[in-house]
């Protein structure tokens, strides 16, 4: 099977149990969203699958092979951390020089072209980048390695709103020239809704969405109205979380939606990515 | 492709340093030539009288403590940053190893030919002296066999010494890396208290010297001080790396990439 296919791992830090066997398959050519509040075990995940940490129980198998400790695989995956891992001393563009050493399929031009649309100095050692600056040296090595699997784990992190837009236009572009498969871990959901296709999210270390990103969306929806309405409304229905201001009620929904039968006085409206991540990780 | 690219990360890794080692040493050499100049003759308008020699001995053993060094440095930042390049932990150590092996047997091979050469310069002369450690550790059998055995065996000789001292030096700083705060403290204190406190103690008062006794021993046999051969210490130094670096795998292979 190809992809990276997830079987039952589980992991403890201690009395802390920060995955429980959680099971899931990241298909081909897709971009996914790995969304979870802090601490949920987003960066555990990736961080089984590429094989820095070891899971206490299950395996990863991408493309069908045991991932653990296996370089013809690893060679196939690349993962941008939150933290740097790179020599602190080294310069940019030795870093790159060295990507490129150990991804063959590494794009030095492109990297350099990358370099210049988001003004990075190549010439700069790595730990006199600032966290902004740090984010964008890895999001260029990470997207320049042409690897098939492309793990970002908070890529966004420090961008000023300007950098965050040539960020996703940069990740799109990259996506429609040469399909890959990505999967970005980030808090930043509502700017990330557009770009990613499939969402898994993750809380207290169990998947408790896996679904494509409209199939989600369109189970969800807001109905609004006065108290009474609304909670007659949602009366066996699968309520998500309410909000109250004055007499009003907004109620967060997941169902199927019969817009004939709506009665008067409740006002249905879509849900949005980001209230629905944060109705289903409150619930 | 990876096992030559971890090596060559690793081997890029120590370059530096032993560059800069070696500008080091032949600093001290020249400031050693010209201190000893300034001081050993006394002109006496026609002749020179030289009042004492000058020269350079046994400086492998500085090449082996800056080797151990490179050792205690060898392991956090590489194995991060082939961690995320996606190298295996084996491919780490494989190239690990091969770095350690090449830089051993390279610095033997400089130090041998400094040796070879710095000897060759001085031979004949009263005002200078080049003894390597071998021809200190092991004079008499130096004078006894021929020049090239003696090379030959000297390059040995310290290429084991180097490799143990790279491989012990590997080995504690993955140990620390693997220990958590508490044994690394534990360690830290309690390992120097037992061979500087502890056992001095135990040694004058419950074993009668007995304990440090039998230590000399065993080093003298090791180090091949009792038959006056380079074998044994060769064997020494080849077995601790090897036992060291065994050491080193099975530490490495279950490490974490911590933040």
């Amino acid at each position: 099977m190809s992809g990276i296919e997830v079987r039952n791992i589980s992991k403890n830090f201690g009395n802390v149990q920060a995955l429980k066997g959680v099971s899931v398959h990241f298909e081909e050519n897709r971009i996914y969203g790995l969304l979870g509040r802090n601490g949920a075990g987003k960066s555990t995940l990736l961080n089984i699958i590429t094989g820095r940490i070891f899971a206490a129980e299950g395996e990863v198998l991408i493309d069908g092979e045991a991932a653990l400790e296996n370089d013809r695989i690893l060679g196939k995956i690349y993962m941008m951390s939150e933290k740097n891992y790179y020599p602190e001393s080294m310069k940019v563009r030795d870093a790159f020089k060295w990507s490129k050493e150990f991804y063959p399929d590494f794009d030095l031009n492109y990297a350099k072209t990358l370099s210049e649309k988001f003004e990075l100095n190549t010439a700069k050692k790595i730990k006199s980048l600032s966290t902004g600056y740090s984010s964008i040296f890895k999001m260029i090595t990470a997207l320049s390695t042409n690897a098939r699997y492309i793990l970002l784990d908070e890529p966004i992190l420090g961008l000023d709103a300007n950098h965050r837009d040539l960020f996703y236009k940069t990740l799109i572009e990259k996506y429609s020239g040469n399909p890959c498969t990505i999967i970005i871990s980030t808090h930043l959901i509502e700017e990330a809704a557009g770009v990613i296709d499939h969402v898994v999210i993750i809380k207290n270390g169990e998947i408790i969405t896996d679904e494509s990103r409209d199939e989600l969306i369109s189970k969800g929806y807001t109905a609004s109205g006065t108290a009474s309405c609304v909670d007659s409304f949602t009366a066996g229905r699968n309520v998500l979380g309410t909000d109250s201001l004055g007499g009003l009620k907004t109620a967060y929904i997941m169902g199927e939606l019969d817009k004939n039968n709506v009665p008067e006085g409740i006002e249905i409206s879509k849900m949005d990515l980001q209230r629905l991540f944060i109705e289903l990780t409150n619930a | 492709m990876n096992r030559i690219s971890s090596y060559k990360y690793q081997i890029n890794d120590l370059k530096r340093p032993v560059a800069i080692y070696y500008f080091v040493i032949a600093c001290l050499y020249a400031l050693t030539f010209f201190g000893a100049v300034m001081t050993t003759h006394i002109d006496t308008g026609s002749d020179v009288y030289v009042t004492s020699s000058s020269g350079i001995s046994g400086w492998e053993i500085g090449t082996a403590i800056f080797l151990f060094v490179c050792g205690l440095n060898s392991f956090r930042e590489p194995f991060r940053m082939l961690i995320q390049n996606g190298s295996s932990r084996k491919n780490i150590f494989a190239g690990r190893f091969l770095a350690f092996l090449s830089v051993g047997a390279g610095m033997a091979l400089i130090d041998t030919l400094i040796m070879t050469v710095g000897q060759l310069l001085t031979s004949g002369s009263k005002r200078w002296y080049f003894k390597g450690f071998y021809e200190i550790a092991f004079s008499r059998r130096a004078e006894s066999i021929s020049g090239v055995q003696m090379h030959l065996e000297s390059f040995f000789l310290i290429f084991c010494m180097y490799m143990a001292a790279l491989a012990v030096g590997y080995f504690i700083t993955i140990g620390y890396y693997r220990m958590n705060k508490a044994a690394k403290i534990a360690v830290s204190i309690s390992v120097p208290g037992f061979l500087f406190y502890g056992l001095p103690i135990l040694d004058q008062y419950v074993t009668k010297g007995a304990i440090f006794r039998a230590i000399g021993k065993v080093f003298a046999f090791f180090f091949g001080m009792d038959d006056k051969i380079p074998y044994y210490p060769m064997a020494f130094g080849l077995l601790t790396a090897a036992v060291f670096l065994g050491l080193c795998w099975l530490m490495l292979r279950k490490a974490v990439v911590k933040d």
